[in-house]
């Protein structure tokens, strides 16, 4: 459950540490973003030396969520954290490494080149 | 989540029909290139393959395709059989490696489609019924699916078991894709019984201090 | 379809039921219902839990060692549908079922009886102790035509023991 204002991890290498939701991309009048769903966001942290800066738009693909995930199956799966993979426009990650577990429903819904980037797919 | 993928998928498939041969279910649709058809077995596991590595390969050689690695990730990696990594000389000639990949497919597929007509007669009605209870289930898998095809720089073509990328010379060099799963022999781990299980695992420290500390 | 075991009390995850919790590490947790979902986010350890299996196997309540448990093991490659196969599996899971609860029952009754003498002992010292809480021993003294203690005693005594048996 990510709405606007909501701090998440960053789960790549692409140097930003904290970002904030501002706003969900594909809903006009949506609430909540899950797993899988584009955002908009604002980075709140950055490393040093780093291409992405503070204070910078980008937007982010959710990968993980604290929030329950329910699969068709009737599993239900729950993350440590809420994080997110910076992506560029065209939807490729701008990071080169992605950390940590992130969920399979990811490959479904087209983004396999950050599934493939992942140590660990649940 | 679930109405982003549907949307994604009808976008992908502007018509749909189900067809159904035994056990197995199919999906077909026409995609944005109207080359490809795609289809997916009922589960992630046993998913049908279109495109097998040999069928690849060859297709990577005649577009000529530099510098292709195929990786074997069964082990690291539990949803995916081999890795296939290719380079475009051009963005051009990379959306061409991934369009001559789905049209491969496309080919197979119609042999299957010839199938399905034959068995459309027979199980006329059956098939109209199990095609309503499928549909509640749409975000099954639709394969081939291709992605970064607008721009250029790494197109992925995901057939099930084989995962194809076709990257331009930069973008390679940039994820390094082959030391990721080459070098990275770490495997799954067998499940720990529950006295080593517990021990108190620290959460991945994300938080501002970190940038800090590095910069010292 | 995987059977599970809940992470937390040991039991058996019927697919559709309870949670699964993904650390950052990638290690899975699983729980059968809230209960022990709970009682991991309170970071109770299981072993000092109670009611959980490993606090029992831990304080040899339950049976740690048994050539029942070897049945059961986790395979990765689904086996091959076999009509006389699945027929005899079908069989034996009843036959072992049986065999299991009935070893288990076994041994926690071998471990009751080991302190059965000391409860006796601890039943005559309580009822020796305690016979003045049914009849005053004034009374017992003054009314002999009311059962003699000595006679009381011997009798309640009996009684009790019958009633162990019982148990």
């Amino acid at each position: 459950m990510i709405q606007p204002q909501t701090h998440l991890n960053v789960a790549d290498n692409s140097g930003a540490q904290e970002l904030m939701c501002i706003r969900i991309i594909g809903a006009s009048n949506r609430r909540y973003a899950h797993i899988g769903d584009v955002i908009v966001a604002v980075i709140k942290d950055a490393l040093p030396n780093t291409p992405l800066e503070k204070s910078e738009v980008i937007r982010a693909v959710i990968v993980r969520t604290c929030k329950e995930l329910k699969r068709d199956n009737g599993m239900i799966i729950r993350y440590d954290d809420n994080a997110a993979v910076v992506i560029d426009q065209e939807g490729n990650p701008k990071g080169t490494r992605i950390f940590g577990a992130i969920a399979r429903e990811l490959r479904q819904l087209n983004f396999t080149k950050i599934v493939s980037l992942a140590p660990e797919v649940f | 989540m679930w109405s982003a993928l549907r949307s994604g998928s009808f976008h992908r498939a502007s018509s749909q029909s189900l067809f159904s041969l035994g056990n197995q279910s199919w999906k077909l649709g026409f995609s944005n290139l109207k080359l490809s058809f795609s289809s997916s077995s009922t589960t992630h596991d046993d998913t049908k393959e279109l495109l097998s590595l040999e069928e690849v390969e060859k297709v990577l050689s005649d577009v000529r395709a530099d510098n292709v690695t195929v990786i074997p990730v069964k082990k690291q990696l539990n949803w995916a059989d081999f890795m296939v990594i290719a380079t475009g000389r051009s963005t051009w000639h990379v959306k061409n490696i991934a369009q001559a990949l789905i049209h491969k497919a496309g080919l197979c597929y119609c042999f299957y489609f010839s199938l399905f007509y034959i068995h459309l007669f027979l199980n006329h009605y059956i098939i109209i019924k199990q095609a309503k209870q499928k549909q509640k289930g749409a975000e099954r898998l639709m394969l081939p699916t291709v992605e970064g095809q607008e721009a250029g720089k790494w197109v992925v073509v995901d057939s099930g078991k084989v995962i194809v990328h076709a990257l331009d010379e930069k973008a390679r060099a940039y994820y390094n894709l082959e030391s990721l799963w080459a070098s990275d022999a770490s495997q799954l781990e067998p499940v720990e019984d529950l006295g080593s299980a517990f021990m108190k695992v620290r959460r991945i420290n994300n938080s501002k201090r970190r940038p800090a500390q590095k910069s010292v | 379809m995987r059977l599970e075991k809940c992470w937390f009390c040991s039991s058996i995850v019927y697919p559709g039921h309870g949670i699964q919790f993904v650390r950052n590490d990638a290690k899975i947790f699983r729980f059968c219902r809230s209960k022990c979902h709970k009682n991991f986010k309170m970071k109770r350890n299981p072993r000092k839990v109670k009611w959980t299996k490993a606090y029992r196997r831990l304080h040899g309540k339950d049976m740690t060692q048994d050539a029942t448990f070897e049945f059961e093991r986790k395979r990765n490659r689904p086996e091959r549908y076999d009509r006389n196969l699945a027929e005899n599996t079908l069989k034996a899971i009843k036959k072992i079922d049986k065999v299991r609860s009935d070893r288990a029952a076994g041994y926690i009754k071998k471990r009751l009886d080991k302190d059965k003498n000391k409860k006796q002992r601890e039943a005559k010292k309580e009822l020796e102790q305690g016979i003045n809480l049914v009849k005053a021993p004034e009374a017992i003294r003054q009314d002999p035509s009311l059962t003699l203690p000595s006679k009381v005693k011997v009798q309640v005594q009996v009684e009790e023991k019958c009633h162990q048996m019982e148990e």
